[in-house]
C-alpha cells in the first residue's frame, strides 16, 4: 500500500542537549497538536523533549544523515507506562491527522498491517522513515505490574527507533496499534555483542493495542 | 507541617479521585493486589515481561523511582527548608480543600526537582497521600525520620 503523506504525521522525537539532537522513538500526530508515543521512550520526563520535523516528500530518496533540523518542544500530557502509551503536545494545537484511532479486537491473525517509523535512530542515529507490511501474527496479554493487557505480535524484526510507531490496519486505515518493542525470554543476565542484543533479533514484534491511548485522549 | 494535618483528615480513597479516569482504574486495581508501596512502584518502575523495548534511554531494572520520591514528599511536607515556596502555595491552597490542586502543586514541584513529568508523579503521589490519610501527616514523617 501506498502512503505518500504519511511524513506529514510520523515523526522521530528525542531530546535535545548541546544542540544536538538525539533520537529516543518515533510518535505519531493525532489531533489538536497531540502525538502518541510510547512511555517508555519519553521514560516519563519531559525535559528536552522535542518532536524533529520532517522535512522529506515520502516518495523522495531521504538522505539519512540531515544535519539541519526543525524541531519542536514537546510536553507529556498523558501517560500510562502500565501499558506503555504516552500522549505529548506541542504549542500548535492546530495540527491534525485524520487517522482513526481503533483497537485490536476486531482483528484476526494473518491480517497485514503496516508499520512506520526510524529503525536503528536511537542506536546509529540513521533518520530514515521507513514503512514495513506484514502479518498480524497472534493477538496476546502482556504482563505489567500484575496487569495484563491486549498486545498484537507482529511478524516483523523492528529495532530500537521503532518503539512508538503506529501500525495501520491496511483493511480500513486506522490505528490500531503503538510498537513498543520485541519479544525476549526473561533471563537475568545476557550478552552483547556489538551493542545488540542477540535475543532481541527475530520476528516477533510487540504492539500494544491503542484501545488504551483512546482513553487517555481528550 | 501542623498546618497540613486538616487535608489528610479524609477517607483515603478519595484521593484516587482526583486523578484522570485511565490512571485512576490502572491505580485501583494495582492496589487491589498489591500493598501501597508495591503498587506506586509497580506504577513508577514499570516493565512488560519478556519485551525489549526499542526507546532510546536505557530502561534500568533497578530503577528506584519510588524511593525518591518519598523523600522528596517527606522534604516538602515534613518541612524542609527546600521546599519553603512551594509550603506557602500549598498553604492557600488547602484553605479551598481543592485536592486535584493540591495533587497538581505536590506533583509539578516534586517533578521539576526530580525530572520527571507531573502527570506521571501524580498517581505515586497519590497513593502516598493515602498512606498519610491513614496513619496522620505527624505519624508519617516521624517514620520516616527513624
Amino acid at each position: 500500500m501506498f502512503f505518500p503523506e504519511i511524513a506529514k504525521v510520523v515523526f522521530s522525537i528525542g531530546r535535545i542537549k548541546n544542540k544536538i539532537f538525539t533520537p529516543l522513538g518515533t510518535c505519531l500526530l493525532l489531533k489538536n497538536g497531540i502525538f502518541a508515543t510510547a512511555s517508555h521512550v519519553t521514560n516519563g520526563n519531559d525535559e528536552n523533549l522535542y518532536i524533529r520535523l520532517n522535512e522529506l516528500n515520502f516518495n523522495d530518496y531521504q538522505d539519512p544523515h540531515v544535519n539541519k533540523l526543525k524541531c519542536i518542544s514537546a510536553k507529556i500530557v498523558q501517560i500510562d507506562p502500565i501499558n506503555d502509551t504516552c500522549l505529548v503536545s506541542i504549542e500548535q494545537n492546530n495540527v491534525n491527522s485524520t487517522l482513526v484511532v481503533s483497537d485490536t479486537d476486531n482483528l484476526s491473525p494473518g491480517e497485514q498491517v503496516t508499520v512506520f517509523g526510524f529503525p536503528h535512530s536511537t542506536d546509529t542515529g540513521r533518520m530514515v522513515l521507513t514503512q514495513q507490511t506484514c502479518e498480524i501474527g497472534a493477538k496476546i496479554f502482556l504482563n505489567s505490574g500484575g496487569i495484563k493487557s491486549k498486545h498484537i505480535v507482529l511478524n516483523i524484526q523492528s529495532r530500537p527507533g521503532q518503539s512508538g510507531s503506529p501500525i495501520i490496519r491496511n483493511s480500513d486505515l486506522s490505528l490500531i496499534g503503538i510498537l513498543i518493542g520485541a519479544y525476549v525470554p526473561s533471563s537475568k543476565a545476557g550478552i552483547r555483542l556489538g551493542n545488540i542484543d542477540p535475543q532481541s533479533l527475530h520476528q516477533t514484534t510487540h504492539a500494544v493495542s491503542t484501545e488504551y491511548l483512546r482513553r487517555m485522549l481528550p | 507541617m501542623e498546618e497540613f494535618n486538616h487535608i489528610f483528615d479524609i477517607d483515603p480513597e478519595e484521593w484516587v479521585n482526583v486523578l484522570p479516569e485511565y490512571q485512576k482504574n490502572i491505580i485501583t486495581e494495582l492496589l487491589n493486589m498489591h500493598d501501597p508501596e508495591e503498587a506506586a512502584s509497580s506504577w513508577l518502575e514499570a516493565t512488560i515481561d519478556n519485551n525489549s523495548p526499542f526507546g532510546g534511554e536505557k530502561i534500568q531494572n533497578e530503577r528506584k523511582f519510588f524511593d525518591i520520591v518519598k523523600k522528596e514528599i517527606q522534604k516538602l511536607l515534613c518541612g524542609s527548608p527546600e521546599y519553603k515556596t512551594e509550603r506557602k502555595e500549598l498553604e492557600s491552597l488547602i484553605k479551598g480543600e481543592n485536592k486535584s490542586a493540591i495533587i497538581s502543586v505536590l506533583s509539578a514541584a516534586i517533578g521539576v526537582k526530580i525530572g520527571l513529568a507531573a502527570v506521571f508523579l501524580a498517581p505515586a503521589i497519590v497513593v502516598v497521600l493515602m498512606i498519610i490519610s491513614k496513619i496522620t501527616l505527624k505519624a508519617w514523617c516521624e517514620i520516616r525520620i527513624q
